[in-house]
């Protein structure tokens, strides 16, 4: 599973990290510290503690990634 | 817009005639959110230049996430005092509010609240022990206003434990005196608040939050450093917004427990219960009731067509109580399933204080399953609440056995 972090949209709240510490990391200032790009590679066995982070943002900036069209958009010709 | 509420048993047609300081708000305020948020989401105010309010938690977070619609620019109150000063950075937009926020952040992001634990724990603690034995008490003027002050001035402001006195007395005259006191309350604060950073301006920096207020590193007003008032607006923006607010949620807190000693027994077994727990108290016990917002051009939303130039307030305690995402608003369920809320806000402003709040709360409640024997309301005694821009519970006349 693939987690995306909007990190323009992170406003520091750190619900996140308050319920799922071991998927979702905060910078010294709160925020979501949204390594590469925001993408989230969730550890096996870790998937509930990523889902249960996301629900708790209350900027509803955190999502799953969709492999299926993450694929087809970046094999798409032109793009 | 077209229905009128008062078909519904109001006393205030809240729908086209809201009044955020009316008795009828006040008195009718679980209602009146269940009722805006099921069936008007823009509700309107008559009053002055007029305004409007959002409730939807939905409609509230995209409001106060658009701050270039939705501008602070011209401060959060409707109706504002001509030549009323401005409260930095709340009362203004990027970027000048996140040249702030960026600066200020570091001091309130969980890794830096956790540092002041032991110190919040012994408040709490010293507040208990002043009444723990007596077998009774009045948990918010005890406690609830008490203990924020403590943690604010000490913590944040390093000022020396027996020297903060004189400002916890002038804040609570500013924030629950009399109403004809309150603005003396104000400019007793304020006055401390000039004159002590003042003297910290003079001294060593300590590195605390005092030193990166008066440095200001990395923000820029007009092309210079902030002025000196900017300064001083923003600790106390930070009293004002923080103080009061945090004492409503402990003070629900503790309403919540006495009444509900099933919660408490299972809150007491088991801790892993208690975060959540208090995430739901701060629902439905959400301090700020509405904040205001400038409409900065012609937009549709919610439904309405609103103009550049009308004010709007964004209902987070509405929000909070918004039916189409909560079942059974007016009820507090330790075990519910959304865990989101709208009590400490959305977008650039959320409330920079939250996680200091919370581990308040989380010490507060921590310390009433310890310490203090099963607690319950003194017998025909029933809260009392004060209703505006913030929501806040008068007395709460608590009562146990102390032999217990």
């Amino acid at each position: 599973m693939k987690i995306h972090v909007d990190r323009e949209g992170c406003t520091g709240h750190g619900r996140c990290n308050a319920v799922a510490p071991e998927v979702y990391e905060l910078d010294e200032e709160g925020y979501n510290i949204g390594r590469h790009d925001g993408i989230i590679d969730v550890p096996p066995g870790l998937e509930a503690a990523a889902l249960q982070g996301l629900r708790a943002c209350p900027e509803r900036i955190i999502s799953v990634v969709n492999e299926d069209e993450r694929a087809s958009a970046s094999s798409t010709p032109g793009q | 817009m077209s229905q009128a509420s008062q078909s519904n048993g109001f006393g205030r047609d809240h729908f086209n005639d809201f009044d955020m300081d009316s008795k009828e708000f006040n008195d009718e305020y679980a209602r009146v959110a269940e009722e805006l948020t099921a069936r008007c989401p823009v509700a309107h105010s008559q009053l002055g230049t007029g305004y409007y309010v959002l409730s939807r938690l939905d409609d509230v977070r995209q409001a106060a996430q658009d701050w270039k619609t939705f501008s602070s620019a011209q401060g959060f109150q409707p109706n504002r005092p001509e030549g009323m000063p401005y409260m930095y950075p709340e009362e203004s937009d990027p970027p000048y509010h996140n040249m702030w926020r960026t600066t200020l952040n570091k001091h309130f992001s969980p890794q830096a609240v956790g540092q002041y634990r032991d110190q919040v724990n012994a408040f709490v603690h010293q507040l208990v022990d002043g009444f723990v034995d007596r077998g009774e008490c009045d948990w918010v003027q005890d406690f609830a206003i008490p203990l924020p002050g403590m943690a604010f001035f000490v913590c944040y402001m390093g000022v020396p434990v027996d020297e903060i006195g004189p400002i916890q007395e002038a804040i609570h005259r500013a924030l629950f005196g009399p109403l004809e006191g309150r603005p003396g309350g104000w400019g007793d604060a304020m006055a401390f608040v000039n004159d002590y950073m003042l003297e910290r301006a003079k001294e060593p920096p300590r590195g605390d939050f005092v030193d990166t207020v008066v440095a200001a590193e990395g923000v820029t007003f007009e092309g210079g450093p902030p002025p000196w008032e900017h300064k001083v607006s923003v600790v106390t923006d930070l009293l004002a917004g923080g103080i009061g607010t945090t004492t409503y949620a402990l003070s629900g807190l503790a309403y919540h427990l006495a009444q509900h000693p099933e919660d408490r027994a299972r809150l007491l077994k088991d801790a892993s219960l208690r975060p959540a727990a208090l995430e739901e108290i701060t629902r439905y016990f959400a301090a700020v009731a509405l904040l205001g917002r400038t409409v900065m051009a012609d937009v549709n939303f919610a439904g309405h067509d609103f103009k550049a130039g009308d004010f709007v307030m964004l209902g987070y305690g509405l929000a909070c109580r918004d039916v189409n995402v909560y079942d059974e608003p007016d009820r507090i369920n330790i075990d519910r399933a959304e865990k989101v809320n709208a009590a400490f806000g959305f977008g650039p402003h959320r409330c920079i204080g939250s996680n200091l709040a919370r581990l308040e709360l989380s010490l507060t409640l921590d310390a009433m399953l310890d310490r203090m024997p099963e607690f319950r309301i003194r017998p025909g005694f029933a809260p009392t609440y004060q209703t505006g821009l913030t929501r806040h519970m008068n007395n709460l006349e608590l009562v146990w056995d102390p032999t217990e």
